[in-house]
């Protein structure tokens, strides 16, 4: 598998829409709640952070060429090392994939599905992410490279669609819910970066390390600019307090899309693309998971993974009692936290393993002199 | 072992397919019945009493909705009225005794009776916003009395299709300045905004059985110091007309969140109309600054948007606007020659004062009576902090009500019509 290559289109494609599925979730909505008038800044300023850190972990990928994260946990601290970290990224993914597969369910039963069980409901993600986990990591990110264009024009349509309902003062007062809230309480709101990530999973996928920095950089940018544009068009249309009511915030801001009598109710066209976006994002998850238990604990297969995992995603989300209790365990927890993950635990295992490396190359350079 | 695999992938595939069709959620067009109004009045056996005006698409599609023109209006729609406790148990006892399943996806309109709107109508909002089936593109309608007998007085004779009268009837505002957009969306976000302050439709069923019953009783020309109405100087359902057509639409229900506290004729929506920067065109009578007993009308269009701003002085607000409107002249009674170089001055001066003189009878009637900035001055008082906690101390609706006002109206007279210059009498 690791013999497989992508390039940096496609990679790009499948990190922006790991990080961005958010705006038709609760993002915007979150954004208002730790801003307020100014919920728009939070995504551009948590961006800058996120480029400081990676920064940071770009440099020390130098000497990493190839390896992704587990690899890299190997040289830092042998079996242990590769154990732990792998551990705790599947931690991670056990955590959020259920939430998010949950919530998609849960809002296309909300939306359009509303008699259906949600059960059933989840099955229709469940089985597309099990075909999409079987068919492997190239389908799933050239898969992805062809839907994050369809969403991006559903996107763009909701955007367009809600342009005659602007108004700047609805971003005022300027600074919201005040300087110290954005600049110093939004902090650990670089976790709406998290998804981030999975760039330390594909790195033997993409080559050498310009590709590494460049796909990095890029999708952390574009990502940044597309959620900051979601948050600063919520804002431009739904006022604040109100913009805190809405459950899916561009579900709402479809709906108001109303040009005459034949351009509008495009919610339908909406919640098609979401689904799209939803389980290109699901899948990459369920392959990224048994892809970490493989290298975790050195499997030599990954296939018969795939069912059983999505049979535990499929039963840990429904754990959750409901919807509300979902979004709380997103909003309250991963998404305050799961920085420390995507960015903070990269940094500490490239540092020791850079450590190490050093020592074990001077243990050598010694013994031949 | 490849065949075995491609064949599982494939099985999978069709079965995600047949989960796509949806079947639990299966449902038919003819299985719904979809209402087109709903009216909502304070119950007599319970606590809503809620009115369902229901589409009949039969009548609709068999009497053709472009050709023919009126007749079938009244045949095209039903109406059924329940008691109820809340919306959702009155669709509930509906749903027993019609045939089919009701659907909102298509309602146009929700009327609101003024004693209904008076007790505040924020918990019903809640319940529609909540609900997927009501479309944020809903007119909210007040109605001056019972919403049940103002549903069933409309009988649409010009159009077939009850859908698109409403949609018509309520999108007139763009060329009479008489009613404004009241669409849900707007009119909910405004009932939680502490910057400006919803609006409603104001309708009602006109009170004149023939023109030999009109008086002026229902009027406001008085108040303003007028010997005679102009047009917008009435209410809904006051205006001196008969007819067919039994509704009728014209002035707002002034809101202070979701509580309804006082109404603007038709005249005074215009104002607001220019004020909110949401005017568009109308016609306009005025009298003839030389000739009074004589009038002149003109087509008044807005020209750039209404520039606002709101200073403090003395810990009071200043609120200053510019209204920037362009007329074309309909027809001027006296016969004076105002289309000429010398005289145009004279008319634009007019119309700038009796515009200026309206708006500020509307703006303290605004401040000092409903204690409510419809026209969204706060919008712009809210730039001037840098923090929303800064802003909600400032408490705006309590300082509006101590405004002063500054208001410069700036007309200029632009087409004549087909006649360059007025003869008088011989």
């Amino acid at each position: 598998m690791e013999k497989i290559r992508f390039g940096k289109i496609e990679a790009v494609f499948m990190l922006i829409n790991i990080m961005s599925i958010q705006i038709f979730l609760g993002f915007p909505r979150r954004m208002a709640e730790v801003g307020g008038t100014a919920g728009w800044m939070v995504p551009l300023y948590t961006l800058l952070l996120s480029l400081i850190l990676f920064f940071i972990i770009s440099k020390l990928y130098t000497n990493f060429e190839g390896k992704d994260i587990i690899d890299i946990a190997q040289i830092a601290g042998g079996t242990f090392g590769r154990v732990l970290v792998g551990l705790i990224f599947l931690a991670n993914y056990f955590f959020i994939l259920p939430i998010i597969l949950r919530m998609f369910s849960e809002n296309v039963k909300i939306f359009a599905l509303v008699q259906s069980p949600i059960s059933f409901v989840l099955m229709f993600f469940i089985i597309g992410m099990i075909i999409a986990s079987y068919l492997g990591i190239e389908a799933i990110v050239r898969i992805a490279s062809i839907i994050v264009p369809i969403v991006a024009v559903g996107f763009i349509v909701v955007i367009l669609g809600n342009v005659k309902y602007f108004d700047v003062s609805k971003l005022l007062p300027i600074l919201g819910n005040g300087p110290y809230e954005i600049f110093i309480g939004a902090i650990p709101r670089i976790s709406i970066f998290s998804g981030f990530s999975t760039l330390y999973f594909i790195a033997p996928f993409i080559g050498k390390n310009k590709e590494f920095k460049t796909i990095g950089n890029l999708s952390l940018i574009l990502s940044g600019v597309i959620m900051t544009i979601g948050a600063l068009v919520y804002l431009l249309v739904v006022p604040y307090p109100t913009s805190t009511e809405n459950l899916l915030a561009y579900l709402h801001l479809a709906r108001y899309v109303n040009y005459g009598r034949f351009f509008q109710r495009i919610e339908s066209v909406f919640v098609l693309t979401w689904c799209l976006a939803g389980l290109a994002y699901l899948s990459v998850g369920l392959f990224f998971i048994v892809y970490i238990i493989k290298k975790t604990f050195s499997l030599e297969y990954y296939r018969p993974l795939i069912i059983p995992t999505a049979v535990i995603l499929f039963t840990i989300c429904l754990i959750p009692q409901s919807l509300m209790a979902s979004i709380n365990l997103e909003g309250d927890i991963y998404r305050k936290y799961s920085w420390l993950i995507a960015f903070i635990l990269p940094i500490a295992v490239l540092l020791l393993a850079k450590f190490v490396k050093r020592k074990k190359e001077g243990e050598k350079r010694y013994e031949k002199v | 072992m490849k065949k075995y695999k491609f064949v599982m992938v494939i099985l999978l595939i069709c079965l995600q397919f047949s989960m796509l069709t949806g079947c639990f959620d299966r449902r038919e067009v003819d299985d719904m019945a979809y209402p087109i109004a709903l009216g909502f009045d304070k119950g007599v056996t319970n606590d809503l009493r809620m009115t369902l005006q229901l589409a009949l698409p039969i009548s609709i599609g068999g009497s053709g909705s472009d050709g023919g023109g009126g007749g079938g209006g009244d045949k095209s729609v039903s109406v059924v009225t329940v008691d109820t406790p809340t919306i959702y148990s009155g669709l509930n006892m509906l749903n027993t005794f019609i045939s089919k399943q009701i659907n909102l996806s298509h309602v146009k309109v929700i009327v609101f009776s003024e004693e209904l709107a008076r007790e505040g109508v924020t918990k019903y909002l809640h319940a529609m916003i909540r609900n997927k089936e009501f479309r944020p593109s809903i007119h909210i309608v007040v109605s001056r009395g019972s919403a049940e007998k103002f549903i069933n007085a409309v009988k649409p004779k010009l159009e077939t299709n009850p859908a698109r009268y409403y949609e018509q009837l309520l999108g007139a505002y763009r060329y009479t300045g008489f009613t404004a957009d009241s669409q849900m969306i707007e009119f909910y976000h405004r009932t939680e905004s502490s910057a400006v302050q919803p609006v409603a439709v104001l309708a009602g069923v006109s009170r004149f059985e023939s023109s030999d019953d009109f008086d002026l009783e229902g009027s406001t020309y008085k108040e303003k110091g007028r010997e005679l109405p102009l047009e917008g100087d009435f209410k809904a359902g006051e205006s001196t007309k008969t007819g067919d057509l039994k509704i009728d639409i014209m002035g707002l229900a002034v809101f202070n969140g979701g509580k309804m506290v006082g109404e603007l004729d038709g005249d005074e929506t215009t104002y607001h109309l220019m004020l909110d920067g949401t005017f568009n065109s109308s016609f306009f009578t005025m009298p003839d600054p030389q000739e009074k007993d004589k009038f002149i009308v003109l087509n008044i269009k807005r020209s750039r948007k209404t520039e606002k701003r709101v200073d403090i002085i003395n810990d009071k607000p200043k609120l200053c606007a510019k209204v920037i409107l362009e007329a074309d002249v309909l027809s001027i009674q006296s016969g004076i020659n105002y289309e000429s170089r010398e005289n145009i001055g004279v008319l634009e001066k007019a119309v700038e004062d009796f515009f200026k003189e309206g708006m500020l009878r509307y703006l303290n009637k605004s401040c000092k009576q409903f204690g409510t900035d419809t026209s969204g001055f706060g919008l712009k008082m809210k730039g001037k902090f840098l923090t929303w906690k800064e802003w909600e101390e400032f408490n705006w609706l309590e300082k509006y009500k101590d405004s002063t006002f500054d208001v410069t109206v700036d007309v200029k007279i632009r087409r004549p019509g087909l006649i360059l210059k007025s003869l008088p009498d011989v």
